[in-house]
């Protein structure tokens, strides 16, 4: 593990400073007028930066940075790396950040391997080939995902599902408090209990859907320890005609998905966001690529199909295709 | 030197707003103050020093702002100052985009900067003012109030301009010979220019202008078609640079900018690009929302009241005038505008969902035939309410009063004590203004006043009608 290198005071004035025969070479930065020394520095650091560090202004005799700061060769102590005046008052700015690793999504197959499903809707053959785990990133695509994610909400709750409160990005205007009464009728559980652990945000602009994933996604998940996550037909809004920047939509939508996919891993949780219709063939490809599994319902009148285009679990092959008895609506 | 006179139109151009003062002798003045719009930065104090430092961000400086109206304390962003209106966008595109749309929020990117600099120096539509130039900049001292509703106005010059033009198909095309223009003064004198080649005819256009010299011009269609096509035919006429109806010296743009078409309330809506006329304003009947019903009163009186250059508010929905309201507000409160729609509402279960979305009460009447009934209408009902309850986005189940006495009914949301909200705030001016001009409606005698003040407290109506919450939550 790296040691993090200490920030030293440096000595008020230029001519103060320690005359110093072994050490490295770095950079003074100091004022021309009054020769206060501001920061001794291994590595070069933009002036910009210090001047706004030290609010504009030399902290000894008041003069504006812009025309008396000035930079020259000068040695470093051994082994010091940064020196600083004792009057900045936030030296910390100046230092490099520390490479962070950032967390690279798991590959899908990498994902723990077990046929068993963590979540069931009820529905044997949609269950066995679904296999609905903590820790997936689903996308579900077609009219039938919708009715499928609100019947997943309300046994998400159940102590034999995730047993856990169920946040809902609504960014399809779509989420539907009377399917959910009619669902949990249907369980026979307690509809005040259950509709209190269902919570919900509606978004009106992609900015909304986009802020409610990557800001306010989080939060809400600590708040009320939910273990499944819905965002409601999630290429609608930036798709939407009035998006007039659609490189920007596209490049929000994309960081939408990835955040999506690392927060169901790193969560170990279950996400699913549904899409009522391929809109965008680049956001449908998109989101089939970052998501675990991904699998398209169809409302065939009588029956519906599901299709998985891509399970982790699944080796790769033609897509995998499952006929439900009669309609999604019709088990609820 | 010194200057008495209404603010009549402002426009920004590179480094400087241009404003032109109409003077009591009728008199118009161009008066330039040095001054340039500013967006803001907020993030991580670290991320933003480091943004400072790019190359592509010049002349910044941290300020302390409320990040979002209700805070408690103000946060450190960083104040970029730009160009102009397009420079903020394309910088705020570009900082989101090498950020990766993560790491900065940003603020004050899409407010028209005539607004931003009436908000700052107080200063609003038609205001009679004293402006003094000192080197490159203005001092203004303000003689009138946004509160006083017996203002006076100018005497302003109006002209009705019409074209014809030598029509090759059945519709009217941008490639027809223009045949003649017609121009009707305020004392129905009309001017028809039907002689000459089509450049004499537009060069003759240009000089009546001059010779009129009138503030308001009216058109039927000068946004779709009048003056796009005027400047289409001066552009084939190779004349572009010499046709200056504006009281600028630049010259007529040629509006390669579409319109839009967008969706409301069920419908598909398209609004023309407006083609303004810089130191005159250009009314266009078929593309006005306030005139178009309260006539240059009502105008008028929502440019003041709305702080929105009256230009600007004729074509704007009674949203976009609302909306600026608010806009005063907050930029008077240190409270940054964030850019695009980007707040989202905040968590509520589904119980909750169906108790607060189902809208007002409805008492079901029992059926039957009754006589002797009453018949009770509140005045402003819904913004009434707003104001006296102090509700707002950011007063509703705020996070600093859990405690306050003032709840939402079946719900028990608190409302915030401490912060008065920009909604109410922004409402009593309204409120205020139209009750007002409806009893001096009532006690006038005059018909003439009597209409004036009606067209203006029906403007407000249609104001105080979208008056549902902050535009950006």
């Amino acid at each position: 593990m790296e040691t993090r290198h200490t920030i030293d005071p440096l000595q008020p004035k230029t001519w103060q400073l320690d005359p110093i025969e072994n050490g490295s070479e770095g950079y003074l930065y100091h004022c021309i007028l009054c020769d206060e020394a501001l920061v001794l520095s291994k590595q070069q650091i933009n002036p910009r930066k210090i001047k706004l560090v030290f609010d504009g202004t030399c902290p000894s005799c008041g003069f504006e940075l812009d025309r008396v700061l000035s930079c020259r060769v000068s040695l470093l102590p051994k082994g010091r790396r940064l020196l600083t005046s004792l009057k900045c008052r936030d030296p910390e700015l100046l230092r490099e950040p520390d490479n962070q690793i950032e967390y690279q999504p798991r590959r899908g197959s990498n994902l723990p391997r077990d046929l068993q499903p963590g979540i069931t809707t009820g529905i044997d053959s949609l269950d066995k080939a679904l296999i609905l785990k903590k820790g997936q990133f689903v996308s579900l695509e077609g009219e039938p995902s919708h009715a499928l994610s609100l019947l997943l909400c309300v046994r998400a709750t159940l102590p034999q599902g995730l047993d856990s409160d169920v946040v809902f990005i609504d960014a399809g205007n779509l989420f539907d408090t009377y399917t959910i009464s009619q669902h949990i009728v249907n369980l026979g559980l307690e509809s005040g209990r259950v509709q209190q652990r269902i919570h919900l945000s509606r978004a009106f602009t992609h900015h909304q859907v986009h802020s409610l994933i990557v800001e306010k996604l989080a939060p809400a998940l600590d708040e009320y320890g939910a273990r499944l996550a819905v965002v409601s037909d999630i290429t609608a809004l930036f798709c939407d005609p009035d998006v007039r920047e659609k490189k920007e939509a596209l490049d929000i939508f994309r960081k939408s998905l990835q955040f999506l996919g690392k927060t169901a891993e790193q969560r170990n949780m279950l996400i699913i966001a549904t899409n009522q219709k391929a809109r965008n063939k680049t956001m449908t490809d998109a989101l089939m690529h970052t998501a675990h599994v991904s699998a398209r319902l169809k409302d065939k009148g009588t029956y519906t199909q599901l299709i998985i285009a891509r399970h982790p679990f699944t080796p790769q092959k033609e897509d995998e295709v499952v006929t439900l008895d009669k309609t999604l609506l019709g088990y609820q | 030197m010194k200057h008495l006179g209404w603010i009549l139109d402002l426009y920004h151009k590179t480094g400087q707003m241009v404003v032109w003062l109409k003077k009591p002798d009728g008199k118009c003045v161009r008066l330039t103050d040095s001054w340039k719009p500013r967006i803001h930065v907020g993030g991580n104090y670290r991320e933003l020093i480091d943004l400072a430092c790019k190359s592509y961000v010049e002349n910044s400086i941290f300020v302390d702002k409320f990040e979002r109206a209700g805070d408690i304390e103000k946060s450190r962003v960083l104040e970029v100052v730009v160009e102009n209106d397009e420079e903020a966008a394309k910088l705020a595109r570009r900082i989101q985009r090498e950020s990766s749309y993560s790491n900065f929020r940003l603020y004050d990117v899409d407010i028209p900067s005539p607004q931003i600099y009436l908000y700052q120096k107080d200063l609003f539509p038609l205001a009679l003012v004293e402006a003094e130039e000192k080197d490159e900049k203005i001092e203004w001292t303000l003689r009138d109030s946004r509160e006083t509703i017996d203002y006076k106005l100018p005497p302003l010059r109006k002209i009705r301009l019409e074209i014809k033009t030598r029509k090759n198909k059945r519709v009217r095309t941008f490639e027809d010979e223009l045949d003649s223009l017609r121009i009707i003064t305020d004392d129905e004198e009309t001017l028809v220019l039907d002689s000459g080649s089509e450049e004499e005819k537009l060069l003759s256009l240009g000089q009546t202008f001059n010779e009129i010299d009138p503030d308001i011009v009216i058109t039927e269609g000068g946004d779709s078609f009048i003056f796009p096509y005027l400047a289409r035919r001066a552009h084939k006429n190779g004349m572009l640079n010499r046709l200056v109806l504006g009281r600028d010296p630049s010259p007529l743009r040629v509006y390669e900018v579409q319109g839009h078409s967008y969706f409301s309330y069920g419908k598909i809506l398209y609004r023309e690009t407006a083609a303004r006329l810089l130191g005159r304003l250009h009314i266009d009947d078929h593309n006005a929302f306030i005139s178009a019903d309260c006539g240059l009163e009502g105008l008028f009186e929502i440019s003041r009241t709305c702080i929105i250059p009256i230009q600007r508010a004729s074509r704007a929905t009674i949203g976009t005038n609302m909306t600026s309201l608010q806009f005063y507000h907050a930029v008077k409160k240190n409270v940054l505008i964030p850019w695009n729609k980007n707040q989202p509402e905040e968590w509520k279960n589904s119980n909750e969902l169906v108790i607060a979305d189902r809208g007002g009460f409805i008492h079901e009447p029992e059926t039957g035939i009754y006589d002797q009934v009453g018949e009770l209408d509140f005045t402003s009902l819904y913004p009434t309410i707003m104001r006296d309850q102090n509700l707002s986005g950011e007063t509703v189940k705020c996070k600093c009063c859990p405690n306050s006495l003032r709840r939402v009914p079946e719900l028990d949301y608190n409302i915030c004590d401490r912060w008065r909200g920009i909604v109410p705030q922004s409402l009593e001016i309204l409120l205020d203004r139209r009750s007002r001009y409806k009893q001096l409606k009532k006690d006038e005698k005059d018909e003439l006043k009597r209409q004036k003040y009606d067209a203006r407290q029906s403007a407000l109506k249609w104001i105080l009608v979208c008056s549902f919450r902050l535009p950006w939550i």
